[in-house]
């Protein structure tokens, strides 16, 4: 054996892997090359000292703590999170998942679509029914006797669509004695609802201003 | 078998393997919810997770954390554990799975501790040996780190080649290059340092 293979295979001959012919070749090179000597008795050395390494340990007060921690883990499994994968394969996710907390999301997450939704049907089944409501157009030749075809633009002719205020309303419209002397309150309410063309601090004297006209023509304003 | 040292609260653990059989029922008396039987089973492998756990990480107050939760999650998982395989390097993958995500979440942010090195005190204390374990303890300080890392988890830890390879995720090739290298180093060292000699006696005998 040369002592370049010598070399190259001292790392196989520490680690006892050389097979039993190569090991015999090996040793006898070994003990004919004072070079090659000194090399392997400076490795043996350093492995001499390596094999009285011994594993640093924690202190005894560490040990009491991770025996009591599994004793808890295990008494209660529900506190901690669920390992993801099992680790009888020796592989496994170095993260874990908790399927509670997944499931409590996706539930979560589920209530609030379903709230969104029922927000959502609500908001345009509003249209919906008041259009259902609404009488059909028209098709026959009596003209006194057809629906209303022209969507209300007042608060008086939406409230006059239900049917139990109409007649309140039209009873209403007949100005009693107070309102023979005095204002009429469906034709303010009206007017209060208009569209404001001026500032707030002048709704105010437009009511007022309203509620003066009606006074001065002495009852209902032309429009009803 | 441990043993606890007179000058500190550490203990000392006495390389002792279990035979496969006491093993198995000492994991059936932990499956049976005997604490004494978790106790056993901790104090025999702490030594082994532990010292990967350092060995990987570099620090020991993560070493520990990590340590902890590695049998925390090995005693949830132990009614899935394979008892045809062995034990100890199903309880070590779950030890570098723990490392791998601490190191992972930490990204360099601290700092490696000063490395920890102790030598077996149960042989007289010749002044040869304390000289010896100092002049290693020095030199594998000044190695690169994963030369360092491979070499302790072989001798130190006494890992396989394919365990080590499988807890650094890296090919068995490159493990053994690294403690090839390493070797050269240190004797390279501790020859510049006088501590390795030619003749067959004197620090030769450890």
């Amino acid at each position: 054996m040369e002592c370049e293979t010598f070399e190259a295979r001292l790392n196989e001959a520490l680690d006892a892997a050389l097979d039993p012919a190569l090991d015999q070749q090996w040793s006898r090179h070994a003990e004919a090359c004072p070079a090659c000597r000194q090399l392997w008795r400076g490795y043996e050395t350093l492995l001499a000292a390596a094999a009285r390494l011994r594993s640093p340990l924690p202190n005894r007060a560490w040990t009491e703590r991770v025996v009591e921690a599994v004793n808890q883990v295990l008494q209660h499994p529900a506190d901690l999170p669920q390992p993801a994968v099992s680790y009888a394969t020796g592989a496994g996710t170095t993260r874990t998942r908790s399927w509670s907390q997944t499931a409590a999301w996706l539930a979560a997450l589920a209530a609030g679509l379903l709230v969104a939704v029922w927000g959502l049907t609500r908001t345009s089944q509003a249209p919906v029914e008041l259009a259902e409501s609404r009488p059909a157009p028209a098709t026959g030749a009596d003209p006194s006797a057809a629906p209303r075809s022209q969507p209300p633009t007042s608060l008086r002719e939406v409230a006059l669509l239900v049917p139990g205020l109409a007649a309140s309303i039209e009873s209403d419209a007949q100005p009693t004695a107070t309102e023979a002397a005095g204002r009429d309150w469906t034709a303010d309410l009206s007017n209060g609802l208009k569209p404001l063309a001026h500032s707030t601090s002048g709704a105010l004297d437009l009511m007022l201003g309203a509620l003066t006209s009606v006074e001065s023509r002495g009852g209902m304003p032309d429009s009803y | 078998m441990l043993e606890t040292s007179p000058t500190s609260a550490k203990v000392t653990a006495v390389a002792e393997e279990l035979r496969t059989e006491d093993l198995r029922a000492i994991i059936g008396r932990c499956l049976a919810g005997e604490e004494t039987a978790r106790r056993e089973l901790v104090e025999h492998f702490q030594g082994a997770v532990y010292g990967l756990c350092l060995r990987m990480l570099g620090h020991a107050q993560d070493a520990e954390d990590a340590a902890q939760e590695t049998f925390i999650r090995a005693f949830r998982s132990l009614k899935s554990y394979d008892v045809q395989r062995e034990f100890r390097p199903w309880l070590l993958a779950i030890a570098g799975n723990r490392c791998r995500t601490m190191l992972a979440a930490r990204r360099g942010a601290r700092q490696a501790g000063p490395l920890l090195v102790e030598v077996a005190d149960d042989a007289p204390a010749e002044a040869g040996v304390r000289q010896l374990a100092e002049e290693l303890r020095l030199a594998l300080s000044g190695l690169r780190e994963e030369y360092r890392q491979a070499f302790l988890l072989l001798h130190e830890q006494h890992l396989s080649y394919a365990e080590i390879a499988e807890q650094l995720g890296c090919p068995v090739g490159t493990v053994k290059t690294w403690v090839h290298r390493a070797r050269q180093e240190l004797v390279r060292v501790l020859r510049e340092r006088g501590v390795v000699q030619e003749s067959r006696d004197g620090m030769r005998n450890v």
